[in-house]
């Protein structure tokens, strides 16, 4: 089995890299720095059952 | 540069235990980091979350546990050992979850259900094909791709693209003829929908196993091991029982109910980071009637570390990876050379399973396994017609030279 070790590598830090532009452009980001922002962590109970069931 | 694992042969420990020192630590590095950073940017039950998913990405990938290959197994050769894993998995989840949804238990949780109509028809079918497509189910390609699997990375990509599409087409096909959600719970009360649940089981337990002795010759078992390795070995290198695994995958959704108020789920997350990359690109995302409704709306503008389907998507292909470096089994099972008409049944079973995992409410994690943990009549209807799309992807494998 061959892999190469810089892909590996590179798909991390490419993960990586996305899911932390993300959290940097949200809502709950702008909360954590007292900057306001709608944070799905202050409405868990409207959003609860949400997913991969029908939308409500 | 490309690393020849094991290009020499080990000595001392490295003979009793071939780990995979890279990929260990690059998963354990990465595991920890995210840990961190969900623990210090949004809540407890988030992070904690993440690490159980890790768990359950193990258990996946050292015990095989998935739909894809056991439902081929089980149409070509009558072999009905995933069958009962599953059968397992969905009468513990019955037995051990419901009573939470339901109320039963009050946790405060809310059920996974949806409409019975020509959504939930069209889309399980739908992603019943693209399964045998694309190699595997929701939860089976996030662990084989934690786990090395290039073709999966594929397969995983579109099925990201196909979740979009079908999101922003979701309620155009919820417009159309259905009759609302059962959750048997409410009509029948908990104990009766949990009985009611197990005695299906119990029939489709009875029927696989008589098809497998008419097509077999005997009920091969399967569902726990018969080994001599001392447990602590078994535990790192695999691999694990397929019961076990079922017992790890119903508490892990269980605690996913108590902790988030919700069942697990898996397409919701491929959809989320489809709209998130097409907002990105210019696409008006944000106006369409599926992006508007609430949840569907918050989670678009708020981080994916908020999001609890996705940081356990990413939680199991962590677990999965940090698995398969473990076991020194990272990227085991890629050829030499991917066959370009393997790699096209990989790109639309990808976006069959995307499309109609979001138009049938849901994979094999979220429609079916947490649709009976609710004791929702749609996880069953959603079983039968993916079953039957399964059934001719099957057929249809061998078009682009795969084996069945």
């Amino acid at each position: 089995m061959t892999y190469s070790k810089w892909a590996v590598v590179l798909a991390s830090v490419l993960f990586f890299s996305l899911v932390m532009a993300d959290h940097f452009s949200s809502e709950t980001f702008a909360y954590n720095a007292g900057k306001g922002g709608d944070t799905i962590l202050l409405r868990l109970d409207d959003v609860s059952g949400g997913g991969c069931g029908a939308p409500s | 540069m490309t690393t020849q694992v094991n290009a020499k042969p080990p000595s001392g420990l490295a003979k009793v235990w071939p780990i995979d020192g890279f990929v260990t630590f690059w998963a354990l590095a990465i595991v920890a980091l995210l840990t961190l950073i969900i623990a210090l940017e949004t809540a407890t039950f988030l992070w904690v979350l993440f690490l159980v998913a890790c768990v359950m990405g193990v258990a996946m990938f050292h015990s095989g546990l998935g739909f894809t290959g056991a439902w081929r197994n089980f149409v070509l050769t009558g072999k009905a050992t995933g069958m009962r894993a599953q059968l397992l998995l969905l009468g513990l989840a019955a037995l051990i979850i419901v009573p939470f949804v339901s109320g039963a238990v009050d946790v405060g949780a809310a059920p996974t259900t949806a409409p019975l109509g020509i959504s939930l028809l069209v889309g399980a079918f739908i992603f019943g094909f693209g399964m045998q497509l694309g190699g595997a189910c929701g939860s089976g390609t996030l662990f084989t791709l934690g786990s090395g699997n290039q073709r999966m990375l594929v397969t995983f990509v579109f099925f990201i693209v196909g979740a979009f599409i079908g999101s922003m087409q979701q309620m155009w096909w919820l417009a159309l003829p259905s009759i609302p959600a059962v959750l048997l719970y409410e009509s029948l009360g908990t104990v009766l929908a949990i009985a009611l649940q197990l005695a299906f089981v119990a029939a489709l337990w009875w029927w696989f196993g008589r098809r497998e002795t008419r097509l077999m010759g005997k009920q091969a078992n399967g569902l726990l091991l018969n080994s001599q390795e001392p447990l602590s070995k078994r535990l790192l290198l695999g691999p694990w029982a397929l019961a076990a695994a079922a017992v790890i995958l119903v508490l892990g959704n269980l605690l996913t109910v108590i902790l988030s108020g919700s069942p697990w789920g898996i397409t919701f997350a491929y959809a989320l980071w489809g709209a998130k990359v097409a907002q990105f690109v210019g696409v008006d995302v944000a106006s369409n009637a599926f992006w508007i409704t609430d949840f569907a709306a918050l989670s678009l503008q708020d981080s994916v570390l908020v999001n609890v389907n996705s940081v356990m998507a990413m939680g199991i292909i962590l677990g999965a990876m940090l698995a398969a470096g473990l076991a020194n089994r990272f990227a085991a099972a890629n050829p030499a050379k991917l066959p370009w008409r393997s790699l096209l049944a990989a790109v639309i079973g990808g976006l069959l399973m995307g499309y109609g995992g979001r138009i049938g409410f849901g994979c094999n994690i979220g429609a079916l396994f947490s649709g009976v943990a609710s004791a929702s009549l749609h996880a069953w209807v959603w079983f039968a017609l993916a079953f039957a799309g399964s059934y001719v992807g099957i057929k249809v494998r061998p078009w682009f030279g795969l084996a069945n």
